[in-house]
């Protein structure tokens, strides 16, 4: 089959700016969207899969898999932990035991008078050690007893404030009294930089409770030679050997995957949404292809005089709105990572960025090459159709 | 000119066949030494295997089949061939000399069903005495006292239960767990207790000899009418606090006190609302809760 030259369908583009700048904006504005739903997915996605550390494990309350801020252990559980199981992490005699209190609390900025919902996190010093991914970026650790807390990098996405709001030396209120912010930690790709730390003990006091929540622990990996270290099991098998705790242990990780399986739907939804948008995006492509192709109808009749088959004339009319299409992707994907990547978006477990990386990127350009394939195929076959002297004679 | 070409032809091929020989003889050679069989190796048992006697009376060729046993003390290696014996495991009451035991030879193939060459001893935890758990395909059996085995997948527990561990026949004077906890159980106390293996949605842990066990004095919801539960062994009708009262944890232990290093579930058909009974001694008493290291079990039920 002879093909007609790539250069027809470059040039065919040129005919008309306005409708090449059409075609080229439409697709971009489809396919940013498309970047928008499949960032939004693969961020979430991410912060979730990231949270955690590798051989953390953490125990909580039975029943409350699912979500931790419901869970209540006994204060004594970490003490009994640390001294029933072998092989739990330690540096210079100092376990890695973290007992924690997480609790959603609503917290107001001082400064801007903004009050949202925060996840709060009971911690001692203790928590430095099993949550590696931390980082205290400026200012220090809060002291119990003294109204401190330390900010997370996101939190100022979550109460919807500058960051400069936030900054060291400023204050938060809850619980009904105010709170010097003596810290800024980071923990880049977690949903764990959302969060706001305070010590324990305040945090106890502040949610009026006499229970934590959970005990994060870090294992020593196990080493079969030696015999050293500790694996889940050894925690699972201590929860079973002292049931009257109604303790259950799950790896952190897997806490916090099933939490991205919980918020499925949510994913779901984005795509769906995703979906009629590049739909309506087509129907609206396919109006503009079908009036374009229409005013063709005669050349193409001649292209098929002049010894063309239908199939190659086809291939050429995908080619042309493909490169159309592709350009606009392009644009998009330019603009996605420029203006997209990493805008924080608030959830209710905190926040997380955006992620357009190459797996997006790659999703947005398929978008854009389907989009040009799917938009021309329904008009140019039926701009194809008339027979040669029908279509030489149409107006 | 030609004949000098020839002979040069001739001598060459020669040359090439020696070679030929020598490589093949070396790569013989090499085929002495130990396989690599880590990717045959499963962390996790094979929940129904059979024991030898059973995998000997039914296995058909062709069928696969999942045993356990353990190797002999003795011989239980070939030298130079990827091939080792599987024993039956004896039970505490049910001694037979180790001549009249069952058999299993398992041959460790290739994915490709192709031998392997070279002794296993002492390769992934595979040695004499070993506990291991076969999965792979009947190459023969006399029905009687050996069965062939092409096997596909092992597991060898880090820490297999000693031979003898299981009793073929449950003491009819083992008390109910609920019935044991009416007094208090106290550290050190000798039991024989009776009770369905459950407690929790998980009875069992992965990895490790231990599981719970609850007593009669509570029924599992697939016993009361219109329940329709999952997972009926957690009990979830009665109370923490009940089930806590009615139910012991069993372990089985290294001579430090650890837990072996082996999961439960599927030895001898041991599964949820299983019927247990466990001889053994109390060992903690924490809170509410009361741990019992086993030094037999039988399945009842």
């Amino acid at each position: 089959m002879r093909l007609i030259p790539f250069d027809y369908a470059v040039r065919n583009l040129g005919r008309s700016p306005l409708r090449l700048a059409l075609s080229v904006g439409g697709a971009s504005v489809v396919v940013l969207l498309v970047i928008v739903a499949a960032g939004f997915v693969r961020g979430m996605e991410l912060a979730l899969a990231t949270t955690g550390g590798r051989h953390n494990v953490m125990i909580l309350g039975a029943g409350s898999e699912e979500s931790v801020e419901r869970s209540e252990i006994p204060a004594s559980t970490p003490s009994l932990l640390e001294a029933s199981v072998p092989g739990i992490r330690a540096d210079a005699g100092v376990a890695y035991v973290s007992p924690e209190v997480h609790a959603m609390m609503p917290v107001e900025c001082e400064s801007t008078g903004a009050a949202r919902q925060v996840m709060m996190r009971g911690v001692t010093p203790a928590a430095s050690l099993v949550h590696e991914q931390v980082r205290i970026v400026e200012g220090r650790w809060p002291i119990a007893g003294q109204g401190e807390v330390m900010i997370g990098a996101a939190s100022a996405t979550v109460l919807g404030v500058p960051s400069a709001a936030l900054a060291v030396g400023g204050r938060v209120r809850f619980d009904g009294r105010s709170w010097e912010i003596v810290g800024r930690f980071a923990s880049p790709g977690t949903i764990v930089e959302a969060e706001t730390w305070i010590p324990l003990a305040d945090l106890l006091a502040a949610s009026r409770r006499e229970t934590i929540s959970c005990v994060i622990v870090t294992l020593q990996p196990y080493d079969e030679a030696s015999g050293e270290g500790a694996e889940f099991a050894d925690i699972d098998a201590f929860t079973k050997t002292r049931p009257d705790l109604e303790l259950v242990a799950m790896p952190e990780r897997d806490y916090y995957g099933a939490l991205a399986r919980f918020f499925g739907p949510v994913r779901l939804v984005a795509w769906l949404t995703a979906a009629l948008i590049a739909t309506g995006g087509l129907l609206g492509g396919l109006n503009t292809m079908y009036a374009a192709f229409a005013s063709r109808i005669r050349e193409l009749g001649t292209l098929q005089a002049l010894g063309f088959r239908r199939a190659a004339i086809l291939w050429s009319m995908v080619q042309e709105s493909t490169l159309a299409t592709t350009a606009g992707s392009l644009l998009a994907c330019a603009a996605g990572v420029w203006l997209l990547d990493g805008v924080a978006v608030r959830f209710s477990m905190g926040a997380f960025g955006l992620v357009v990386d190459q797996q997006v990127i790659l999703v947005a350009l398929a978008s854009g090459v389907a989009l040009g394939v799917a938009g021309t195929l329904p008009p140019a076959v039926r701009c194809l159709r008339p027979p040669i002297p029908e279509a030489l004679k149409a107006a | 000119m030609r004949q000098a070409v020839r002979r040069v032809a001739v001598i060459a091929v020669a040359i090439c066949c020696v070679a030929w020989g020598v490589a093949d003889s070396l790569a013989g050679h090499a085929g002495d030494r130990p396989p690599d069989i880590a990717g045959m190796m499963k962390p996790e048992l094979f929940p129904g295997a059979v024991e030898v006697s059973e995998a000997v009376a039914k296995g058909k060729p062709g069928e696969m089949i999942a045993l356990r046993g353990h190797v002999p003390a003795k011989d239980g290696f070939d030298a130079s061939r990827a091939i080792f014996r599987l024993e039956e495991t004896p039970t505490a009451d049910g001694v037979t000399p180790a001549s009249d035991r069952p058999v299993a030879t398992v041959r460790l193939v290739s994915a490709a069903g192709e031998p392997l060459k070279g002794s296993v001893e002492q390769q992934q935890r595979l040695k004499a005495g070993a506990e291991v758990f076969v999965l792979g395909t009947v190459r023969s059996g006399d029905g009687k006292a050996a069965v062939e085995v092409d096997a596909v997948a092992l597991h060898v527990p880090r820490g297999g239960l000693p031979p003898g561990f299981f009793l073929k026949e449950a003491d009819p004077a083992a008390k109910d767990v609920s019935e044991a906890r009416t007094q208090p159980l106290k550290v050190g106390q000798d039991v024989t207790l009776r009770g369905r293996i459950g407690g929790g949605t998980s009875p069992f842990v992965a990895g490790r000899a231990i599981f719970t066990i609850v007593g009669r004095a509570l029924t599992p919801c697939n016993e009361k009418p219109d329940d329709h539960c999952g997972t009926p062994w957690d009990y979830c009708c009665d109370s923490k606090a009940e089930i806590v009262a009615n139910s012991v944890t069993v372990q089985i232990a290294d001579p430090k006190g650890q837990p072996l290093r082996t999961s439960m579930k599927g030895r001898r058909g041991l599964r949820e609302l299983s019927e247990v009974v466990v001889v053994g001694k109390v060992t903690a008493v924490g809170g509410e809760g009361v741990v019992v290291t086993a030094t037999s079990i039988a399945v009842a039920r």
